[in-house]
């Protein structure tokens, strides 16, 4: 699993790749949608006063850190600074994931 | 006197301004690991080349887009327009508050941390074409997280000085000095300002962050696995609950051990006996001699109250405040209790206010500012006044339960967050307006350092030796004066229906209710002197803690909000108070 994970990283961090072309295929998702240790790059944010000047902007990779309880919010990195953001606002924060069948994928081609 | 020239101190939230404001004037204004520490901005002197300059601590914004308030001050301060009043929240009055003309120059602390967010504010704050210095804060953490930023290439494509600092070890500030004066020098003589003027936009900005950063290697933060801990529900809500516990078991603990075993004996042991002597020496035995030193003797009371009874607490309160405020604890308080206080209408940050009114009401208020909306502020400042009592009053009620039974004090805890919840749940549901989106900054965990918790907690002292220990002297005296005349015992007669047949106190029990408009430990403290049942003292102590806070809150208030909100609560908070105390006493009379 880290490996995987680590080579997703790599993949995303070059500058410049679009995502529509790449040769994996991503889904796009949200913030809310994802699980605990999981990451994805940000393609739409919800207009919000704070959340670009707090590094929430399209391109950016997020990496979800935990969700609370009590419908509190969930946690969330981004360039090494943790984030908490109201569920309502993290539903509205469009993710692009790579698929996980295609994860699966990777990850034999990795085994290769 | 000609007026000072102004210097400005700006930057994001929580890239320590504050630190580098007390390093420049050597003051010792409120510095803590959370966004939005500095509410009202704090002003000293400086001084550069034998000149003296203003130094102006604004609170920190993200941006200068004048979206809100803390930004529309700061955009006016940079333009030149008169400010309001100096004070940090829990600092020592820093200089005198005279509004700042246009300032001479800006000196911008931009984070290494977090970069790019820094140089979007500080491209911003280059298009005011107003002479900025940049110093590049917390460099340390950077490096320990294996980031390293190129000062000089990111001083060459600003145009600007870039100085390295680590505010908290005091690094670069020397240099920072040097520059800023060579920088005000030069602006001074008319040369045009040197800055290529670059548009703040996040293109630039993060091609700009590529150029100097350098990422040398990911390396695992040793403090994240903590901060996972802490901030995950599991365990990190047992925690906090255990940590809470702690801090109030610390708190409870030191205080009454300061008060038991260094305090009480030094006076009772030592100077009472010498200044009873002294007094009954030289005064003959009667009214006067009676107001100093009888029952509610002003040199007996008026010592032992603020510096016996409640200035441990101070003590033992500011250093456990101290911890939590630095080590950046309190934002994941707030974002592990967000859910639970979105129910009674607040947001997870209001949980700072909230522990800081139990050192004092005020700062409580003013740090409510940060509140989105005017219904959460009004919510939060309703609990403070009614539910929280101030480490005075605290001190006060521990001294009156535990000493009768320890079994008392939780049981008053219990009633206080009952209370408190059962507020906030009843102003949500009246009060129009719903939630905003929570969306914040997490700081990183950081070891709390001595040095500034010894600071603060000695800047709390003095601030309370004048604003809590004098005025209460003064209160006592007062009640003295009243007691020996004979005037309280007919104010307690006018208030006896609701004292005696309402609260089934003793008549005497009206003097704290007429004191503890002054100060609210004094709603308390004249109970430790009555002979009362359990039920009694648990009804009088429920009593004091709804009571009106202290007059200086609600002053507070009326600047804050407006008088008919101060109103609201003098009367909220009396009503509250009685009726709570009178409902307590049946139902405690069905089980007695």
């Amino acid at each position: 699993m880290y490996q995987l994970i680590s080579l997703f990283k790599k993949s995303s961090h070059q500058p410049g790749k679009s995502l529509a072309t790449s040769s994996c295929h991503y889904e796009t998702t949200s913030l809310e949608d994802i699980q605990p240790g999981e990451e994805g790059i940000i393609s739409r944010v919800p207009e919000n006063r704070l959340a670009p000047l707090l590094g929430l902007r399209p391109g950016k990779t997020a990496r979800l850190i935990t969700r609370q309880s009590f419908g509190g919010p969930i946690v969330v990195e981004i360039h090494g600074r943790n984030l908490a953001l109201s569920r309502s606002l993290a539903r509205q924060v469009q993710l692009e994931c790579p698929k996980k069948s295609c994860m699966a994928v990777r990850a034999d081609d990795a085994g290769k | 006197m000609p007026e000072n020239k102004t210097l400005l101190l700006m930057g994001p939230p929580n890239v320590g301004k504050s630190v580098i404001f007390n390093r420049l004037t050597g003051l010792n204004v409120c510095v803590a690991n959370y966004v939005g520490t500095t509410v009202e901005y704090a002003s000293g002197n400086i001084d550069l080349g034998g000149e003296r300059y203003t130094l102006v601590d604004v609170p920190g914004t993200y941006s200068l887009e004048a979206t809100c308030e803390a930004e529309a001050v700061a955009v006016e301060m940079l333009r030149g327009k008169p400010g309001q009043k100096v004070t940090g929240h829990c600092s020592e009055t820093p200089g005198a508050g005279h509004a700042p003309g246009t300032p001479e120059a800006v000196v911008c602390v931009i984070d290494a941390n977090n970069l790019e967010s820094s140089l979007y504010l500080l491209m911003q704050l280059l298009q005011e074409g107003l002479p900025v210095v940049a110093a590049l804060n917390r460099g340390d953490l950077a490096q320990q997280k294996g980031q390293r930023i190129d000062a000089f290439s990111l001083s060459r494509e600003l145009g600007i000085p870039v100085i390295p600092t680590v505010a908290v070890s005091g690094k670069g500030i020397p240099e920072l000095k040097e520059i800023l004066l060579d920088t005000v020098k030069t602006a001074e003589n008319k040369t045009p300002p040197q800055e290529k003027i670059l548009e703040a936009d996040w293109k630039q900005v993060e091609e700009l962050c590529q150029k100097v950063l350098q990422v040398e290697s990911q390396r695992p933060f040793l403090r994240w696995n903590w901060d996972k801990l802490l901030t995950s529900p599991w365990p990190g809500l047992p925690l906090a609950l255990l940590i809470l516990g702690l801090v109030f078991l610390l708190v409870v603990g030191a205080g009454m051990g300061l008060r038991q075993y260094v305090l009480l004996p030094v006076f009772e042991g030592l100077l009472f006996p010498h200044l009873k002597a002294f007094v009954s020496g030289i005064l003959p035995t009667g009214t006067l001699q009676n107001i100093l030193i009888g029952e509610y003797g002003f040199l007996i009371k008026g010592i032992e109250w603020p510096f016996a009874l409640v200035l441990p607490y101070v003590i033992s309160f500011y250093f456990a405040l101290g911890l939590l405020e630095d080590s950046g604890y309190m934002p994941r308080l707030a974002v592990l209790l967000d859910g639970l206080l979105n129910r009674i209408g607040l947001p997870g940050t209001g949980v700072i206010p909230l522990l800081l009114g139990y050192g004092c009401a005020i700062p409580a208020i003013l740090a409510s500012r940060s509140m989105n909306t005017q219904k959460e502020r009004t919510i939060l400042t309703v609990i403070v006044c009614l539910t929280v009592p101030c480490i005075s009053q605290t001190g006060a009620l521990i001294a009156l339960l535990y000493e009768h039974s320890p079994l008392l004090v939780p049981a008053l805890v219990a009633l206080a967050v009952l209370s408190m919840i059962g507020t906030g749940f009843l102003l949500n549901s009246f009060l129009k307006g719903g939630l905003t989106d929570t969306l914040m900054e997490i700081p990183e965990l950081l070891l709390p350092r001595g040095e500034v918790i010894i600071k603060k907690v000695w800047a709390r002292i003095k601030h309370y030796l004048v604003d809590g220990a004098l005025p209460m002297i003064g209160a006592v005296a007062l009640a003295a004066f009243l007691y020996e005349t004979g005037i309280m015992a007919y104010l307690g007669n006018l208030l006896s229906p609701l004292v005696v047949n309402w609260l089934g106190l003793p008549g005497e029990a009206a003097i704290p209710l007429v004191l503890g408009v002054l100060r609210r430990e004094l709603a308390v403290l004249p109970l430790l002197e009555l002979e009362l049942t359990t039920l009694q003292i648990f009804v009088g102590a429920a009593v004091g803690l709804f009571y009106v806070p202290c007059i200086a809150v609600i002053a507070v208030l009326v600047r804050e909000f407006r008088f008919s909100f101060a109103a609201f609560i003098l009367l909220l908070t009396t009503a509250g108070a009685f009726l709570i105390g009178g409902l307590l006493l049946r139902l405690g009379s069905l089980f007695v």
